[in-house]
């Protein structure tokens, strides 16, 4: 298998090519609830997890909610 | 008696709601918000920590949506573009939920909001489908053409965020009352209890405030002030206060005093 470049929360990360999202925050070791997915400027809704494949030179956020006024 | 008041297509009962930010620890927060009596909390969207450890708690499962309004805001945002993309986050990771707190920040030492930023922000969001709740300065023109707009609540501040200095012109707040058909919440600056009861005896629908209550010596009791202090305020503006008058007037009747 292949490793892969992309950005995730403005960091380079190598990951494993052909992850969906739930497989790509499994390999970051992340909780899946109470998060949310930005690929590339364009919020993943959660029914699109399973088959939106993360790809090389992709750029992601992975956002959740904290503490603020 | 009940006083609910609207925001957009929801109803409230209780006019204080409250930040989420700068408490000490979690339990604390949970504890002074609970004893706020706030129907509406505030969160800020943030990256998640990339080396964080699996089992770390998250704040929605401490402060729960089944619980409370969760307001998202736009937090650390100078753009209308990333309150847009902020938005778009918060209302997938909350279900749907379309309610937002918009704040464009103009400048990160003062904190104060880019007003021309924030009304395009604002136009954006509607367009979206978004209800928006609008962090804006005391602007009386900025503030109508935030409501003309279709922002369901309009949000003055009463000092910069943080700053604790309380309503800094109470006479603009008042000319924001008196126009604003849709609710008028004071938010940021608020510093003790009288200042939330000042900005309701204004005649404000509602405060917000963070600091004043994760900041005080003991946050759990100053909750229990914050709470008191809106609905005090709101009763004396329902009430409707006497005329201030440049004379003296005894209260007891001068008739039948026992003088020499």
């Amino acid at each position: 298998m292949q490793n892969i470049q992309v950005r995730i929360n403005a960091e380079s990360k190598e990951i494993p090519e052909n992850l969906n999202i739930p497989q790509l925050l499994e390999f970051l070791e992340l909780k899946d609830d109470l998060l949310v997915v930005e690929l590339n400027e364009e919020v993943v809704m959660r029914a699109d997890w399973v088959t939106t494949k993360v790809g090389e030179g992709d750029k992601l956020e992975i956002v959740k909610a904290i503490g603020g006024g | 008696m009940s006083d609910s008041f609207r925001i957009g297509v929801r109803e409230f009962q209780s006019r204080l709601m409250v930040g989420t930010g700068k408490y000490a620890n979690d339990q604390q927060a949970i504890d002074a918000i609970r004893e706020s009596g706030a129907d509406i909390v505030t969160m800020a969207i943030r990256r998640v920590n990339l080396g964080q450890n699996k089992d770390e708690g998250n704040i929605l499962e401490l402060i729960s949506p089944n619980e409370f309004t969760i307001l998202p805001n736009t937090a650390g945002c100078y753009t209308a573009d990333e309150s847009v993309r902020t938005c778009k986050l918060a209302r997938e990771l909350l279900g749907g939920h379309s309610l937002v707190k918009l704040e464009v920040i103009g400048d990160k030492n003062t904190l104060l909001p880019d007003m021309p930023e924030t009304l395009k922000a604002a136009k954006d969001l509607i367009k979206e489908g978004f209800e928006v709740m609008v962090y804006c300065t005391d602007d009386y023109d900025y503030a109508v053409a935030l409501e003309d707009a279709g922002c369901v609540a309009v949000m003055p501040l009463a000092a910069p965020i943080g700053s604790g200095r309380g309503i800094e012109n109470p006479q603009a707040i008042e000319a924001i009352v008196r126009k604003i058909e849709v609710p008028v919440i004071v938010d940021a600056g608020i510093g003790t209890a009288s200042d939330a009861t000042l900005a309701m005896e204004l005649g404000c629908d509602g405060v917000l405030l963070n600091t004043a209550i994760a900041g005080a010596k003991h946050p759990v009791l100053m909750a229990s002030a914050m709470r008191q202090a809106v609905k005090a305020g709101r009763s004396a503006y329902l009430a409707g206060r006497m005329p201030k008058s440049d004379e003296a007037s005894a209260s007891s009747p001068i008739e039948g005093v026992i003088n020499s």
